[in-house]
């Protein structure tokens, strides 16, 4: 009888303490686990241009031998290449060559950035004379992908300088939405944006949906909140930046 | 593994709690006989003495065995982990911290349950002597004589 009402006790005693214990312990998993909890990718800026630009230097590795050998022979293969890009790649290539020979020829493979921007220099008066000669249209399209390699490599630059720092800023304003970690939502939004000089950002749109309303939601405002602490652009940069929600 | 881990974990982490009840029960029900007892009905110190300690070397077993047996499971916890790093044949950091992590929370309930079970067990003691003290007191010398 005596045991049976202590056993009771004790029960009852054991369930307070052991939810107490849960309890204590869930909210520190919480605050303690919350930086695991919550991972942010800065992904890659745009894969088209990337492409485009991998292409671009294919391209100039190949024509460089190649001219050294034989200049008609590049025109040869001018002549029945399909992409108007490339082959005027190659042109500008020869145009430059022309003058400098020798310089083309020690630059094989040196480190990529000083390569693009002695390459963008040269390329530009190399520009100019295709002008001046009978191409004209093929030089307006040198021109725009003179353009888009410099917005390209700007990005790049952006992307490698202050990838950390943007993507810190995010992290800090990022919350797991209370109701999202209680029901176990888990996925990952892909959310892109542009950021302007001004450190204004436009354009902020969902581009792929977690499938959860309320974690897109939550994405778009850690994005427009920490917009101002993003380091600021001189050129307008597109992000596309998939935030992945996970519980533990 | 994945069930021999989970058999590990819930297995120590239950017998703990099954201890951890036991020593309280006993204590509460102690407590309550000693605030019970008519000492004017026993006779003999010696057949107070068994009535008084009855039960009471369990919480005593308890208290001194509960830190081995979770120690015991943080054991077979990093044992299990180590297994694992072993077969998988590279090491992942998240996974060993969090591994040892659980493995040490063994450690941890079984002092929890350790710590008061010798409380309890010392303050029953001293309450059993307390009694005696108050019986021979009392009754000792008449009840010899």
């Amino acid at each position: 009888m005596r045991i049976a009402k202590a056993f009771v006790f004790s029960l009852t005693i054991h369930g307070g303490v052991i939810f107490m214990l849960t309890e204590a312990f869930d909210s520190m998993k919480v605050k303690t686990a919350f930086e695991d909890l919550v991972k942010v990718e800065v992904s890659n800026i745009k894969f088209e241009t990337q492409e485009y630009k991998s292409v671009v230097r294919e391209e100039k590795n190949k024509s460089t031998p190649k001219f050294n050998d034989n200049d008609t022979k590049a025109k040869e293969n001018k002549g029945y290449r399909k992409i108007v890009k490339k082959t005027e790649k190659r042109v500008i290539e020869k145009e430059n060559q022309e003058r400098e020979i020798k310089k083309t020829e020690v630059r094989g493979d040196e480190n990529e950035l000083q390569e693009q921007t002695i390459e963008n220099d040269v390329k530009e008066e190399a520009v100019g004379e295709l002008i001046e000669e009978t191409q004209n249209e093929k030089a307006g399209t040198v021109e725009d992908s003179y353009d888009e390699e410099s917005m390209l490599s700007y990005q790049e630059r952006y992307k490698r300088e202050h990838l950390e720092r943007i993507r810190e800023a995010v992290k800090h304003f990022l919350r797991y939405p209370l109701i999202a970690r209680r029901m176990g939502w888990e996925g990952t939004v892909i959310v892109c944006f542009t950021l302007y000089p001004d450190g204004e950002i436009k354009d902020l749109k969902v581009e792929k949906s977690s499938g959860f309303e309320i974690l897109d939601k939550y994405a778009l405002k850690a994005i427009s909140k920490a917009s101002s602490s993003f380091p600021r652009p001189s050129e307008p940069v597109t992000i596309v930046l998939p935030i992945t929600y996970r519980l533990e | 593994m994945e069930r021999i881990k989970e058999a590990v974990d819930y297995g120590v982490i239950g017998v703990l709690l099954l201890m951890s009840i036991i020593a309280l029960t006993v204590a509460i029900e102690r407590w309550m006989f000693f605030r019970s007892i008519n000492l004017s009905l026993y006779k003999n110190k010696k057949v107070l003495e068994v009535e008084l300690t009855k039960h009471i070397h369990l919480i005593a077993t308890i208290g001194s065995n509960a830190p081995y047996i979770g120690l015991l499971g943080t054991v077979l916890g990093i044992m299990l982990t180590f297994y694992d790093i072993g077969t998988e044949g590279y090491a992942d950091p998240q996974k060993i911290m969090t591994g040892l992590a659980l493995a040490l929370k063994a450690t941890a309930a079984g002092l929890l349950v350790a710590i008061p079970s010798v409380i309890l067990y010392n303050l029953l003691l001293r309450k059993v002597k307390v009694l005696l003290s108050l019986w021979e007191a009392e009754y000792g010398e008449t009840k010899d004589k």
